[in-house]
């Protein structure tokens, strides 16, 4: 599992020749997290994102850098993510079961109402179609556009628009008075 | 923000629409660039909740990528141990293989 090495054509580093720990370090919480907003469970999550990564990392050498290489995994981490989903949808864990986030400085009041509006956050998420979590995903956390966000996914553009905007408006009733 | 056009909802009318209030207007967003961009503008105020709480739902554990990375190695260690051992038991039958298809030559 050998370094990056330079390009000589473009004096970019040839990603084809990333080590999977770079892999790993670089794109591991961007996998996480399309996985993690796809099925809900970290524990699957995390064995989702293994499943990526290798995948990744073996068609490498296929990859043809038209579009930016975190897009390229992205785009596995959805494909990957949904159809483990639809493999192992009964056995998925429901929203209630995950832990929960750990208390922090603010007043216990404050934490209680931070909790809730999570929690119907959480709820609002989990309603949305898999395709849709991963768009609000992709937009409000990796800040892509909607021309990558229609590569990555390989939806129309108008597609992404309508349902980002679908979801922003549900997840933003959900939260409707939250003070973060 | 872009200036509104003529034959185009107000944005009032797209922020009810943002508010579940103004379904008519669907099928028009799904098809116009010019106002699905101007809500767009118009709601990044309101994004920064969303994306708060989107981060405080989907947490990366800190030691996410270390854990990852030891477990993908020993997957990848047991899948090179694995194919070394089918190299090792299929040895014998390629080379009774290679005998067989020698003698047919041979014919």
């Amino acid at each position: 599992m050998g370094g990056a090495t330079s390009n000589p054509e473009s004096n970019e580093p040839d990603v084809r020749q990333v080590s999977m720990e770079e892999l790993v370090q670089e794109h591991a919480d961007a996998v996480y997290r399309v996985a993690l907003s796809i099925c809900k469970d970290p524990i699957l999550a995390e064995d989702i994102s293994q499943d990526v990564l290798i995948k990744a990392w073996q068609a490498l050498p296929s990859y043809r850098a038209e579009a930016p290489l975190r897009h390229w995994i992205l785009r596995i981490a959805h494909n990957v993510s949904i159809s483990t989903l639809r493999r192992r949808r009964e056995d998925a864990m429901a929203p209630a079961d995950l832990p929960e986030p750990p208390m922090t400085g603010r007043s216990v009041h404050m934490q209680v109402q931070d909790r809730l509006a999570i929690a119907r956050f959480e709820a609002a998420l989990g309603d949305l179609d898999s395709v849709s979590r991963s768009i609000v995903v992709l937009r409000e956390i990796e800040g892509m556009s909607y021309s990558e966000m229609s590569n990555v996914l390989e939806l129309p553009l108008p597609t992404i628009r309508t349902r980002l905007l679908r979801a922003r408006r549900q997840l933003a009733d959900a939260l409707d008075g939250w003070q973060p | 923000m872009s200036v509104w056009r003529p034959g185009h909802p107000s944005i009032r009318k797209l922020h009810r629409w943002a508010k579940g209030q103004a379904d008519s207007l669907d099928r028009h967003l799904s098809t116009c660039g010019y106002c699905a961009d101007r809500l767009e503008a118009s709601l990044t105020e309101t994004d920064a909740p969303i994306r708060l709480a989107l981060l405080e739902l989907l947490v990366v554990p800190d030691e996410l990528p270390d854990r990852l990375y030891a477990n993908i190695d020993e997957r990848m260690a047991t899948r090179r141990e694995l194919a070394l051992i089918g190299e090792f038991f299929g040895l014998p039958l390629r080379t009774a293989r290679a005998i067989t298809s020698t003698d047919h030559g041979d014919e």
